[in-house]
């Protein structure tokens, strides 16, 4: 029954078989078939291998994106500066203290071997009131004779600092200042002294030109001007050695290289001002089968150059810069968009069946014309043409 | 020797073969799939992908239109518009460009979003364009009391880097100084574009906002303009510009800074080219199309073969690749 039905499709045949009685089996025919075997093999594996490999198609296209955001990953490592010394602030293009940044920031104290000692979140550093034991509930710290805070008090040592900051002094005798000696500010430098400063955490600030620095001392705002308070640091300078670890603006993708990544400064004694300046181009990376994801690559040129240096008296002069790692940004109109892709399974297949039906055919045209020479000379060896 | 000798394809006379039903089958299941990836080679070869190329910039560049409208909450007498540009230039566009009172609203807005969100199509997008547009002129009325401005129009500058900027007067550019409670820089941007006007590009700025509440408030746009030609399939070119923008706003102390809208533009050296390629060319399609229709038939062929074979074995009694009835 079965049968029928299928019989009635034999018209469509177009693999018509010849019949048995009119084949011929030669062995140089069994040798063409294993040879073509092996080669549609071979071809197969590197199809199959090109089907699951990810190409990607890269193109370049300006960024029309606005008011967005970026985030800023670092890990520096200065090994020859304390902690308590640095400080990071980040401005925009103009010089200004950015706004409506969000950052966790962590330092943490190195031993001068390198081991980890303290972490602490910034800017948080130290700043704890003293013991109302020790002196007196209504304790109101004086000044030294610098501008009040709006508490009206000085009750820490850092609260004095801070005051000589805002009436524009340098603080570089803490041994004369009663909050000091009793937090043991000297020892607490003297114990640091020799200690390095690890900062790592993440920013993340408007995706506009700008900069943000690590440098000595505490930054603050005068008259539309970014000062830092580095009075103290002139006389012996610091050493800026340097390790960065890590500083990407963006969440990793394949393909996407930090080329700050590692980046190791030794030796960096005296007053040195490192510059980096990096351009910044958006990216869109399309994953295969995941949602795209908007990150940042950058390019970077360094600069650097010593500001401590004495007068031929001996003097130091003051330096026309500020001492530091900075790291300026800038953003590239253009933007990358690269693209995961992947042959179809359709187009695998169609490869598939054009390497084995081809090959084969081949094979047999190659197979056939053997057959024909071997039969001719066959032939003619029969009479006694040949040879 | 004959011609016919070179026949790489010699045929069998329907005598000599056998038809089977199930390689009839297998037939018209090969059609069918051939067909439909016959069909999807040919929908791929008509299918078309934006190719991005880079140039630079062969003609010299004098003037660019520049395109501007937009309305500030301030009132029309109280803005000065000027542009300054690298070969020291000034330009005051107060008089080139229309001042409009009218009320400040913030209508609400979907064709850019609607043109954003969509997928770049090459070919529409030059056939939008090459409807002529105007920048829409709202009719004076000067009896209402109107508290926002509408600069509209367009006007020729250097095709150098600039600084146009809107400011009020007497701060910034010497004339009457105005009264600091009447400064306030809320401002809507319905069109900012360099070149030709096309309205249906949407460049970055297109209505866009902001609002401020200080007198002394200052918003600045850092554009860079890549001049951009668009290229359809036909070679129909489109020569637009496109920009990308940050911005910031700062508030100052009264008087030490001028309030204002800053636009400071630079140009790329680089024209970017965006054209309308086909996937693959014609030859490439006939290749592809002949491996497949090929490469199935035969691979179709011997896994029947092979099927067979396999089938045959388990039934001798049918082993039945003999000559019966000749």
């Amino acid at each position: 029954m079965a049968k029928t039905t299928l019989s009635r499709f034999k018209n469509f045949d177009a693999y018509a078989k010849t019949l048995d009685d009119f084949r011929v089996k030669t062995s140089t025919g069994a040798a063409v078939t294993l040879v073509s075997a092996f080669i549609i093999l071979t071809l197969l594996l590197g199809e199959f291998f090109d089907y699951r490999s990810i190409h990607l198609e890269s193109s370049l296209v300006v960024d029309s994106g606005r008011k967005e955001k970026m985030s800023i990953d670092f890990d520096i490592t200065f090994p020859k500066i304390p902690c308590y010394i640095l400080t990071l602030d980040v401005m925009d293009v103009a010089g200004e203290h950015q706004s409506d940044i969000t950052h966790s920031v962590y330092k943490v104290q190195l031993s001068p071997d390198g081991t980890e000692i303290k972490r602490e979140k910034s800017p948080n550093l130290g700043n704890t009131g003293p013991d109302p034991e020790e002196v007196g509930e209504n304790y109101c710290g004086d000044c030294g004779g610098a501008e009040r805070p709006e508490s009206g008090c000085c009750n820490t040592c850092e609260d004095v600092r801070q005051a000589y900051v805002r009436s524009g002094w340098s603080f570089n005798h803490p041994e004369g200042i009663e909050q000091c000696v009793r937090e043991g500010y000297m020892e607490k430098m003297k114990e640091q002294a020799k200690q390095g400063c690890r900062m790592h955490g993440q920013l993340t600030v408007n995706k506009v030109a700008g900069n943000f620095h690590i440098a000595p001392g505490r930054s603050f705002q005068r008259s539309n001007m970014h000062v830092h308070d580095i009075q103290q640091y002139l006389e012996n300078g610091l050493d800026f050695s340097h390790h960065i670890k890590h500083l990407s603006f963006g969440k990793l993708v394949p393909n996407v290289h930090n080329p700050l990544d590692d980046q190791i400064v030794n030796n960096a004694e005296g007053l040195y001002m490192f510059q980096y300046y990096i351009k910044v181009v958006g990216t869109t990376y399309h994953y295969l089968n995941k949602l795209p994801v908007k990150t940042n690559q950058y390019s970077v040129t360094q600069f650097n150059r010593n500001l401590h240096f004495k007068d031929a008296l001996g003097q130091v002069r003051q330096p026309n810069g500020l001492p530091g790692v900075f790291f300026n940004f800038d953003i590239s109109p253009m933007m990358v968009v690269q693209k995961e892709e992947r042959k179809s399974f359709t187009s695998f297949l169609t490869g598939v069946c054009a390497i084995v039906g081809g090959i084969f055919t081949v094979a047999s045209i190659i197979d056939g014309a053997i057959w024909r020479a071997e039969r001719t000379l066959k032939r003619k060896m029969e009479l006694g043409k040949a040879l | 020797m004959q011609f016919k000798e070179f026949d790489a394809f010699p045929k069998v006379e329907s005598g000599f073969v056998k038809r089977t039903g199930s390689g009839g089958v297998l037939t018209l299941i090969v059609t069918a799939i051939l067909c439909i990836l016959v069909l999807g080679e040919i929908k791929d070869y008509m299918s078309l992908r934006n190719d991005y190329k880079f140039l630079v910039d062969p003609l010299v560049n004098h003037e660019l239109q520049i395109n501007l409208d937009i309305t500030i909450a301030m009132p029309c007498d109280a803005l000065s518009i000027d542009l300054q540009d690298m070969a020291s230039v000034q330009l005051r566009l107060s008089d080139k460009l229309h001042k409009i009172p009218t009320h400040f609203t913030l209508g609400s807005s979907t064709r850019s979003e609607n043109i954003r969100n969509k997928p770049l199509n090459v070919q529409k997008l030059i056939r939008a364009a090459s409807r002529s547009a105007a920048l829409e002129q709202a009719s004076k009325n000067s009896n209402d009391n109107f508290k926002a401005c509408k600069i509209v129009g367009s006007f020729e500058a250097n095709k150098l880097s600039g600084n146009m900027h809107v400011t009020a007067t007497g701060h910034g550019y010497p004339g009457a100084h105005l009264d600091h409670n009447v400064i306030n820089m809320t401002h809507k941007i319905d069109e900012l574009s360099f070149g030709a006007l096309y309205p249906s590009i949407v460049n970055p700025l297109d209505d866009s906002f902001e609002i401020s509440d200080s007198s002394f408030e200052a918003f600045q746009y850092f554009l860079v303009v890549v001049p951009t030609i668009y290229e359809d399939r036909s070679k129909k070119q489109l020569l637009t510009n496109q920009y990308s923008v940050s911005e910031y706003r700062r508030i100052f102390k009264p008087d030490l800074g001028v309030p204002g809208l800053f636009f400071k533009y630079d140009f790329e050296p680089l024209t970017l080219m965006i054209s309308e390629e086909s996937s693959m060319s014609l030859g490439h399609l006939l290749v592809r199309l002949a491996g497949l229709v090929g490469g199935y038939y035969v691979t179709a062929g011997m896994a029947h073969k092979v099927l067979s074979a396999i089938f045959y074995y388990f039934k001798p009694e049918q082993t039945s690749l003999r000559r019966h009835n000749v």
